[in-house]
């Protein structure tokens, strides 16, 4: 299980401007800034969910999960990982995790991989019979065979990051911090690791908490996700309900057999684009059933469909909405 | 902490990737091979004095060349580069890897240096053995028991350069210059090392300075040990000297180790 009560983890960062003044201005007096990293974040997660923690870049989706794991201490708040205070680092605790960073290197650079995982296991202090089985598992699901004696250096992103997999879950552990596991993966990447997710979290019953900017990630693996954004909760919930709140509409395509003028589609609904014989418009959801038949009744309609607007769109409108609040909210306190 | 065969097996498992990243790369090797021979630049230079005024402070041709020999192989084998890997670990960012795993960082990156030197032994000692037998003017006169005792004190002269290094090192949680102000502590140090000349050659006052502080545990006095030049009050002192310096930059790691742990900003990522 997961507790985090009011989470803060502020870094002061030093300024500087370009050019050779500056550096040496920035020798005797240096600008700095606090930065409110994560503030007053809470949330619990229990054992076995999978949860999309969301968030633009640099909302506090990392520094939440390095606090988590045990790499940062907070500044204020309590966090609470399988009974253990992460920053203690207790090796029980450890033992328990991994986080496996899509832009970090954990293994050998210039040794096989397979270096790398027997110094895991002995490091995890895991017995030969349980590595065999947890390595077979893991050449299994993640297709590692041909990689385990190539120089790390030698693989590809993909390739590598499969084996970054494996080093982060050899020791089995119960808490997966994933922070961008798909980053720079190609389609077929993407999806191998996500199965590999999905597959690993049904078999142990881990608890995973994953970051990623591709949405196919999160819809293929969360029903829950947490939304970060400038260090601070702003939704904890249901992804579908997510949707719902922030695409309150359905997209309804509608194809007639004989053009019709393009003022008539406005009657129906917002429309985003028509030609005459063609359109399509965004529909209240509670509308959506009686537009739908309408439009069969008044127009000569050959097919009409209705859609949910994409994943991407409606976090892209849920950025949005939270910038121009946070704009407006500054503005009102200035 | 893990019971002690568990322990055995982590550093096993460390100091064979360590020993694995040092060869793999020949070139690597072979630069290696040759910074091993610097000291015989130096030795040369004493020689060439030798010839001119006769022994100094008790140096000969063939004490100094064996000084030098002995010495190849003993700053190799004293010798650690932790301060500006971790510069660089905590820099970056790469720490965090390091941090997530349930045995300390420290005892990562000392367990994977401790492999390359197993392999700067096993590529050095066998050559000064050869040499020793083959070439008339080296000579290691010391008894059994000194060899043993220089031995010992190679193992505690690396610990020393480690803790040494490992101080300067926790640094870098409050600057990025940890390596550079390392490299100042060690230039400094150098001379009264032994790595420029034996300690004796020195001027009192820097004599005085070398016996007091904690660099010539590392270089002069496991070679002056192998070589049989130290009575027996002189051992005493000088091991208790190691000792001690190496007690007191263990606490100073543990300490700036626990204080700058907490001020880690995990960058990257």
């Amino acid at each position: 299980m997961i507790e985090v009560e009011g989470l803060a983890r502020h870094f002061r960062v030093s300024h500087r401007d370009a050019g050779l003044g500056s550096s040496l201005k920035a020798l005797l007096h240096r600008r700095y800034e606090l930065v409110r990293a994560v503030d007053d974040v809470s949330f619990r997660i229990d054992d076995g969910e999978v949860v999309g923690f969301l968030g633009p870049n640099g909302a506090g989706k990392t520094t939440t999960l390095k606090c988590l794991a045990g790499l940062l201490y907070p500044t204020h708040g309590t966090v609470r990982v399988l009974g253990f205070t992460p920053n203690e680092r207790r090796a029980e605790f450890l033992s328990r995790i991994t986080f496996v960073m899509g832009q970090r290197n954990q293994l050998f650079w210039d040794l096989p991989t397979i270096e790398s995982l027997r110094v895991n296991q002995a490091i995890y202090r895991i017995g030969d019979t349980q590595f065999k089985e947890s390595l077979d598992e893991l050449v299994d699901l993640l297709g590692l065979e041909p990689l385990l004696t190539k120089q790390v250096r030698m693989l590809s992103l993909g390739e590598r990051m499969r084996c970054e997999l494996a080093a982060g879950l050899l020791h089995r552990p119960d808490v997966l911090f994933l922070d961008e596991p798909t980053l720079g993966l190609d389609v077929r990447g993407q999806g191998a690791v996500r199965s590999f997710i999905a597959e690993y979290n049904q078999r142990h019953g881990a608890t995973v908490l994953l970051t990623s900017h591709y949405m196919a990630d999160v819809t293929s693996l969360a029903k829950r996700v947490v939304l970060i954004d400038h260090g601070v909760l702003r939704y904890d919930g249901d992804l579908a309900d997510l949707v719902e709140q922030a695409a309150p509409f359905r997209l309804v395509t509608v194809t007639l057999s004989d053009p019709v003028e393009s003022g008539v589609f406005a009657g129906y609904g917002e429309v985003i684009e028509s030609d005459g014989t063609h359109a399509v418009m965004r529909v209240p959801r509670a509308a959506t059933r009686d537009v739908a038949s309408r439009l069969l009744a008044e127009l000569p309609v050959v097919d009409v469909s209705i859609e949910e607007p994409s994943i991407e769109d409606t976090m892209r409108t849920v950025f949005d909405q939270r910038a121009t609040d946070a704009v407006s909210v500054d503005a009102a306190r200035e | 902490m893990p019971p002690v065969s568990e322990r055995i097996v982590i550093w096993r498992s460390l100091m064979r990737v360590g020993f694995g990243q040092a060869l793999a790369y020949r070139g690597q090797v072979a630069i290696f091979l040759l910074t091993a021979l610097f000291p015989l630049v130096m030795m040369t230079v004493w020689l060439s004095v030798v010839e001119e005024v006769g022994p100094t402070a008790g140096w000969d041709r063939q004490g100094f060349i064996s000084y030098y020999a002995v010495g190849a192989v003993v700053f190799q084998l004293t010798t650690s580069s932790i301060a500006w890997r971790w510069d660089d670990l905590v820099r970056t960012g790469e720490l965090s890897s390091l941090l997530l795993r349930p045995v300390s960082p420290l005892t990562q990156q000392v367990g994977l240096e401790v492999g390359q030197r197993v392999l700067s032994a096993a590529l050095l000692v066998p050559v000064l053995v050869v040499a020793t037998i083959a070439l008339p003017d080296l000579s290691v006169s010391g008894s059994v028991m000194n060899l043993i005792l220089g031995v010992v004190a190679l193992g505690g002269g690396y610990a020393l350069t480690t803790a040494m290094a490992l101080t300067f090192a926790m640094v870098a949680f409050w600057s990025t210059q940890s390596g550079n102000l390392y490299a100042l502590w060690w230039g400094a140090g150098a001379f009264l090392a032994g790595w420029i000349a034996p300690v004796s050659v020195l001027p009192p006052g820097l004599r005085r300075a070398a016996a007091i502080l904690p660099f010539r545990s590392t270089v002069g006095l496991p070679i002056e040990l192998i070589l049989g030049r130290l009575d027996t009050a002189q051992i005493v002192v000088g091991m208790a000297t190691l000792a001690g310096w190496l007690a007191a930059f263990t606490v100073a790691v543990r300490v700036l180790w626990s204080r700058g742990i907490k001020r880690h900003q995990a960058v990257g990522g």
